[in-house]
């Protein structure tokens, strides 16, 4: 006879999944070296500028008037509640080892699994990070008294849990609604909700062009606090302000505010964690067979036809890798994300500059400018230097191929390459309408063209020799993975700064000779001419990088193949 | 292209076959000799190195030492010769999760170079054959664990490999697919396609297999017919291979474990 266990009890439960977290987390820590130069990397480049920006506002809290001190610790939290919030739009997701849809099989209710996730969220690396701007809060805002540092202690606890839950939260939406793309775009109306601030900035024009960013006039004058004190950072600010002003009604009701969001965001997410969990099985499927199915063919359009015709002229094989690499970018929710996350923060990025950058000369304005395009080219280039991360478990079904390397390499390439183009082209379009000069839109073109090539001939090899799997559901601060993460990361930079030098003198040609030579029309023989030079490299690329990929293909695969528990 | 120092006729050749996971040896000088046109059983415990193995004959894994040759191809040498000519089934299929059934399956013949007609015809007739015509157009990653497998095994055959290495291949299976993939099978044999086939099922692979070898702990404990196991083994002809293969790897009695059970 079968005996009936009692259920654990959640002191029990949240204790266990704490220690497989911590259990996790060690033997992360101790499967080498790597994972130790991956923390020394993360804080040297993270650590500075969460450092300096809460020195900053140390010395801001103990020196500034209590006006803009309020201010400041409102805009302060908020930041830090954004930043942690967001984190799954940037494709960082918080306490993915501690997924719970394999600890389902449990006797352990939603709410509790949901919590003990969110707290197992914060045995982690990044969540040291946190300790400078609360350190800031605490010893410059609350350093009057114990019970003063006692109150902000249990306010900073429970402001990081409601953070944390919201996180947490939206991880569990993008995953339970990654495919959809009705669901996208109300995430991205829900992004540009979140900078609304800036929309209510631009009608007031409510500073003078001196005033300085962030000073404590700036801040006065925008009041800001107003707008931020129903918000959970607004709520943990008023609660530390009313305990320091003796103000025991907003101090109670604040507080209290703050507890419910976090409640509210705890009992949200735990049911959208749930639905999640249960809708996808563990497979990514979100949605029954019958309702994902696609729709039969219709009769070829002459799109398909002028595409079968062009298949007939070039190699299957590599109309066959350029088929699947749009597939996945139509497909898979984390390319799709990058599709969208790119112009999604860059176009608000460069408008808030407008704004503020009216002090800035027009001359300078311009050529600063020039970083908004940039930053989706870096961005967006990456991919040429991961070619393989996203296939996962396909890929061996693509080195199982006897298909030509250099058409594998070539087919993806090329898709990729279109994809930045148009990511790039897309938000230039915003920063020369906005100097209304036209022409630089089709040089942006011109050097784009010249510059692509090189950046996928240097991606070529970076792709072979330092490929990294990119995780589904956004799990990008998964322990395992994160040495591997970080490891990529420099290796991109290097990479993509080595490309950015082969590139120079290409695009230097294209940009500075016709200003050099007085006529925009020398264009006509310098692009050629860059081309020339650009395609060569890439053939180049091509010719020594597909002999490499093919003695490397078990490596690559070994690094890119999704770890047992990751497969659906 | 020509083959090169083709060691006799063989389908799959190994010799001194080792590979090591840091200080675990996986596959322990395993040297195999399999006949074109053979239908050859892989037998193993769990953690026996047979996917390991399946792995390194298929180029997917780099072997720490030791010589593979397929279809009369040096594998180190001439990898892509090797891979026009296998197809590969997995126990745990590695299939594009967004790409459809049919898109999968396009998408692996032209990576075969197929041309296009012939492709989508093979397509056509292996879903069609495989009971998945009805969900062509659903994607990977939406398919039940048992479809999974047949689009894997429809990629295995559709540029009609050599050698077809088969691990795991009826597991989640239903019956009626069962059914066909044996007819398959027997087809491919009676074409001298040489079938490489790992299997817990000791009575298909009995049924099946012309030779079998039985690896345990990476090495390979025996190798010969079903029929020739059983002498060697000193088992009378009625003995079945699950008796034979218990005696060659070790039987594990439940004894006085389980306490809670009884």
């Amino acid at each position: 006879m079968t005996a009936v266990n009692d259920k654990p009890s959640t002191f029990a439960a949240l204790r266990t999944m704490a220690w497989a977290q911590g259990r996790m987390l060690l033997h992360s820590y101790t499967r080498g070296p790597l994972i130790l130069i991956s923390v020394l990397l993360l804080l040297a480049f993270v650590a500075p500028v969460a450092g300096i920006y809460s020195v900053w506002a140390l010395y801001s809290f103990r020196r500034w008037e209590p006006q803009p001190t309020i201010e400041l610790l409102h805009v302060f939290l908020f930041s830090i509640w954004m930043v942690w919030v967001g984190l799954p739009l940037y494709g960082f997701s918080m306490s993915e080892t501690m997924g719970t849809y394999n600890l389902r099989s449990f006797p352990v209710r939603s709410l509790v699994l949901f919590v003990g996730r969110c707290l197992s969220a914060l045995v982690d690396v990044p969540v040291l990070f946190l300790a400078p701007p609360y350190l800031a809060v605490l010893f410059g805002y609350c350093q009057h008294s114990v019970w003063n540092l006692l109150v902000g202690l249990i306010t900073l606890t429970v402001f990081t849990l409601n953070f944390v839950s919201g996180s947490v939260l939206l991880s569990s939406l993008m995953r339970l609604f990654p495919r959809s793309k009705r669901v996208l775009v109300p995430l991205l109306i829900v992004l540009l909700l979140a900078a609304a601030p800036i929309a209510w900035l631009l009608p007031g024009r409510a500073f003078t062009p001196d005033i300085e960013l962030l000073s404590r006039e700036f801040l006065v004058t925008l009041g800001i606090s107003r707008f931020l004190s129903f918000a959970p950072s607004g709520f943990a600010a008023n609660t530390l302000i009313g305990f320091r002003e003796g103000h025991a009604g907003l101090l109670l009701a604040s507080f209290l505010g703050l507890a419910a969001s976090t409640l509210l965001l705890l009992v949200a997410g735990s049911w959208a964690n749930l639905r999640a969990d249960l809708t996808s099985g563990g497979t990514g499927r979100t949605q029954p067979i019958e309702q994902m199915a696609y729709p039969s063919s219709p009769p070829a359009t002459f799109l398909q036809k002028f595409a079968r015709r062009l298949e007939k002229r070039f190699s299957p094989s590599m109309w066959a890798v350029m088929g699947k690499e749009v597939a996945l970018f139509r497909r898979d929710p984390e390319l799709l994300l990058y599709l969208i996350i790119i112009p999604a923060l860059v176009i608000p990025l460069f408008l808030i500059w407008l704004l503020f950058g009216e002090a800035v000369p027009p001359a300078q304005r311009f050529s600063l400018s020039l970083v908004f395009i940039w930053i989706p080219l870096v961005g967006s280039a990456g991919l040429l230097f991961n070619l393989f991360g996203y296939d996962r478990e396909g890929l061996a079904s693509l080195f199982l191929s006897s298909a030509s390397r250099r058409r594998i390499l070539a087919g993806a390439n090329v898709v990729v390459a279109i994809f930045v183009l148009g990511e790039v082209m897309f938000v230039s379009l915003f920063v020369w309408f906005f100097f209304k000069r036209w022409e630089f839109w089709l040089q942006t073109l011109l050097v784009l063209l010249v510059l692509l090539p090189i950046l996928a001939a240097v991606g070529n090899f970076c792709s072979i020799l330092v490929p990294y799997y990119v995780m589904r559901d956004r799990r990008g601060l998964h322990q395992a993975g994160m040495a591997r993460v970080w490891l990529w990361g420099v290796s991109n930079l290097f990479a993509m700064a080595l490309a950015f030098m082969l590139a120079m003198p290409a695009v230097l040609a294209l940009t500075s000779l016709p200003i050099l030579l007085r006529d925009r029309a020398h264009l006509w023989w310098i692009t050629p001419v860059g081309l020339a030079y650009s395609l060569g490299l890439y053939l180049l690329s091509l010719r020594y990088g597909s002999r490499l990929l093919l003695s490397r293909e078990p490596e690559i695969l070994k690094r890119c193949s999704a770890p047992t528990g990751e497969r659906g | 292209m020509m083959a090169v120092n083709v060691p006799g006729d063989y389908g799959v050749y190994t010799e001194g076959l080792t590979k090591d996971f840091g200080l675990l040896r996986a596959v322990d000088n395993v040297s195999l000799r399999v006949e074109r046109g053979e239908f050859f059983g892989f037998l193993g415990p769990n953690g026996a190195g047979k996917t390991t193995t399946i792995l390194m004959l298929t180029g997917l894994l780099r072997p720490t030492s030791g010589r593979i040759q397929v279809a009369g191809f040096d594998l180190a040498r001439q990898p892509l010769e090797v891979k026009a000519r296998v197809g590969l089934m997995q126990e745990e299929p590695t299939l594009y999760h967004y790409l459809t059934g049919e898109e999968h399956l396009l998408f692996a013949a032209r990576m075969h170079n197929l041309p296009h007609d012939v492709a989508r015809t093979r397509a056509d007739e292996l879903l069609d054959v495989l009971d998945l015509k009805g969900a062509r157009r659903i994607l990977v990653s939406d398919y039940s664990a048992g479809m999974r497998r047949k689009i894997s095994l429809a990629a295995a055959l559709i540029h009609d490999p050599a050698v077809l290495f088969l691990d795991e291949p009826f597991s989640g299976i239903d019956v009626v697919s069962s059914r066909v993939i044996k007819d398959i099978l027997h087809i491919l044999t009676e074409r001298q396609v040489t079938i490489f086939f790992s299997s817990h099922v000791l009575e298909l692979v009995e049924k099946l297999c012309h030779r079998v070898a039985i690896i345990n702990k990476g090495a390979i404990l025996r190798t010969g017919s079903p029929d020739d196991l059983r002498k060697d083994a000193g088992l009378p002809a009625a003995a079945s291979l699950e008796d034979v293969f218990l005696q060659v790897v070790g039987r594990r009695e439940v004894g006085s474990g389980l306490s809670w059970l009884r």
